[in-house]
């Protein structure tokens, strides 16, 4: 399995997937013991939950996007940096819509095993997109 | 330079930004020696930063956690591309975004994206967990989960 092929597998879950909304593919992209670690160390396991987040996502973020902006990699893992875009207009947890747009920068480092994504680190511009949808986070100063 | 090249660059100036502490002239050497005069710092908050500005902000960094100690967890290269997933770990001793030090021992996990031309980074893209940080500093209170 090479670096070229991984990176098919990619992008289609950024188009078909993400942005088209497919969610009957992600067991063929992702293999069933697929985790997802955030920062703070929360981990997001198995393709059930995946679909679940990005259901809550899309309600959240209707017009919810993806644009691949770098994509390379070596031997089982592949680095890719995303440019998301939506509008904060469906209730995200106990968070009340605001209507507001935000774009924010994330990048992720994947493992695959067998031409599937097995496991996923992800960072992204997360004060910046609170900021933008409008939720407070604003530091305390002392 | 090969990708190989570029992986050990980014190992050997992970190590040397590890030993700076908090030495204000090595922070600008170790900047002078792995930032091209063009290089563009992509910062969390969305905005980018110069080679002048990047330099301001390590000195900050070295300054407010001066034994910060700097391991990646991973280092994928392709092309003149590299990617880092680093943990710093450090004392909090001078003054940070406005808190003032609190002697806490912090650890902080981020990615570091780099185009390496010649030698030294043109271009950095950077997303850490400023959140966790900023929490374990007691400047935001822990989320709820």
């Amino acid at each position: 399995m090479s670096v070229e092929e991984n990176k098919v597998v990619i992008r289609r879950i950024v188009e078909e997937v993400w942005n088209a909304g497919n969610t009957a593919l992600i067991p063929e992209l992702l293999g069933t013991d697929y985790v997802k670690h955030s920062p703070g160390g929360d981990e997001l396991r198995g393709l059930e939950s995946v679909a679940r987040v990005m259901g809550a996502l899309r309600a959240a973020f209707p017009d919810f996007r993806m644009e691949i902006e770098n994509l390379f990699g070596e031997g089982d893992q592949l680095a890719y940096q995303l440019r998301t875009h939506g509008t904060f207009l469906g209730k995200f947890r106990d968070i009340e819509p605001t209507g507001k747009s935000f774009t924010t920068r994330v990048s992720i480092i994947a493992r695959f095993d067998n031409r599937k994504v097995v496991e996923e680190f992800e960072y992204m511009t997360e004060p910046s997109f609170l900021e933008q949808v409008g939720i407070a986070w604003r530091p305390r100063r002392q | 330079m090969s990708a190989k090249e570029n992986k050990e660059l980014v190992r050997r100036a992970g190590k040397e930004l590890s030993e700076i502490g908090g030495d204000v002239a090595k922070a600008r050497a170790w900047c002078r020696k792995y930032y091209a005069p063009t290089y563009v710092y992509h910062s969390l908050s969305g905005g980018d930063l110069n080679r002048e500005q990047a330099e301001q902000y390590v000195i900050a960094m070295v300054t407010a956690f001066p034994d910060a100690y700097v391991e990646n967890d991973d280092l994928v290269a392709e092309g003149d591309k590299v990617v880092a997933r680093y943990t710093m770990r450090a004392t909090h001793k001078g003054s940070f975004h406005g808190i003032p030090a609190t002697g806490k021992h912090v650890t902080l996990k981020g990615m570091e994206m780099r185009r390496i031309v010649g030698g030294k980074s043109v271009e950095n893209w950077d997303l850490m967990d400023s959140l966790g940080l900023m929490t374990q500093l007691g400047a935001i209170p822990a989320p709820k989960k």
